[in-house]
């Protein structure tokens, strides 16, 4: 089984020295829809990156290099940022508490985006965009009473993400905090209408 | 046109404006650069609030090539293929909700928001010439 026990102490990208194209995000390691103790590799959605650098907006370009990639962003001052993680807890996909399926709305073909996949993270602690002489970086608090959930359109079919080699089977589209449920804390408001099934 | 480099990345301002976004199939709009937080209303609309959850900074329209494909399209022509209004977008859906609209208070009061905000900041489309092609 995949724990939720592992909280992230964000660390430096080996590539950083060699400076990390902002726009090629590394492949993500996440559990597998069907075998949460099996792993597959995701990509992050490189239009969602592409349009936000383009018009400067940070915080969800940190938040995808912290809670999917698991790396502190590739910014001036990182070493600040990593020293001033402490004992904040930072989660990634790779420690999801739950998948669903199904978005209840169009994708593309589908009338119910029935193919779509929703992991949802634990979200304690986050990062966001706040400049200051050392780092333009910062941990924070996350939203009181939300869950970060990530959406992932599998590549061609789901059946793709039964595949544990290292092929990508899926992209992560976009990731964002959502309300948390009055009586489940830890999953998204409304999940029981609003993805089709859960899956773990 | 805005620079791409990293440097300017990290230091310009926010550009604030509505972006689409094929992969996913939504328009999304935000006025700060800041923690979101996303609350569904419904199929079509999202608000997004800053991290407080009580102040509206945006919306996401989700669906949005459908509506443009069925309904907005010639209009779009008409603005010489050069952007589209939101306000248009979230009043041509609302036309397409219809009663349900009316029955429903948190959904009504949604789109009013969203349609407030869209006003204000005068908030268009642009860029979307592969959706127009």
């Amino acid at each position: 089984m995949i724990g939720i026990s592992g909280a992230l102490k964000v660390r430096i990208h080996p590539d950083l020295k060699s400076r990390v194209p902002w726009i090629n995000l590394p492949v993500v390691q996440a559990p597998s829809p069907f075998d949460r103790s099996r792993n597959i590799s995701l990509a992050i959605s490189e239009e969602f990156i592409i349009r936000n650098f383009q018009i400067k907006r940070r915080v969800p370009i940190f938040q995808a290099w912290v809670h999917l990639v698991g790396y502190a962003p590739p910014i001036a001052g990182v070493d600040r940022l990593v020293r001033d993680q402490g004992n904040l807890r930072l989660w990634t996909i790779r420690d999801a508490l739950a998948c669903f399926r199904g978005v209840n709305r169009p994708y593309g073909l589908e009338p119910d985006g029935s193919s779509i996949l929703a992991y949802v993270i634990r979200a304690p602690h986050t990062i966001t965009y706040e400049p200051n002489l050392a780092c333009v970086g910062k941990w924070t608090d996350c939203p009181t009473s939300t869950v970060l959930v990530a959406y992932v359109a599998p590549r061609d079919d789901l059946a793709n993400l039964q595949d544990y080699s290292n092929k990508i089977g899926g992209v992560i589209l976009r990731w964002e905090f959502v309300p948390s449920d009055a009586s489940a804390s830890d999953l998204p408001e409304n999940y029981g209408k609003r993805y089709l099934e859960k899956l773990w | 046109m805005p620079s791409d480099t990293l440097e300017s990345f990290l230091e310009e301002p926010y550009v604030p404006v509505a972006v689409y976004f094929p992969d996913s199939d939504c328009v999304e709009y935000v006025k700060e650069d800041t923690i979101c937080v996303y609350d569904r209303i419904d199929e079509f609309l999202t608000l997004i609030f800053d991290e407080t959850r009580l102040n509206l900074i945006g919306f996401k329209f989700k669906g949005f090539r459908n509506i443009f494909e069925t309904r907005l399209k010639n209009n779009f022509q008409l603005n010489n293929n050069h952007f589209v209004e939101m306000i248009e977008v979230l009043t041509t859906v609302c036309t397409v909700i219809g009663h349900d609209l009316t029955s429903n208070h948190r959904r009504k009061d949604a789109y009013r928001a969203a349609k407030k905000l869209a006003a204000q900041d005068q908030v268009k489309l642009y860029d979307i010439d592969a959706l127009a092609a």
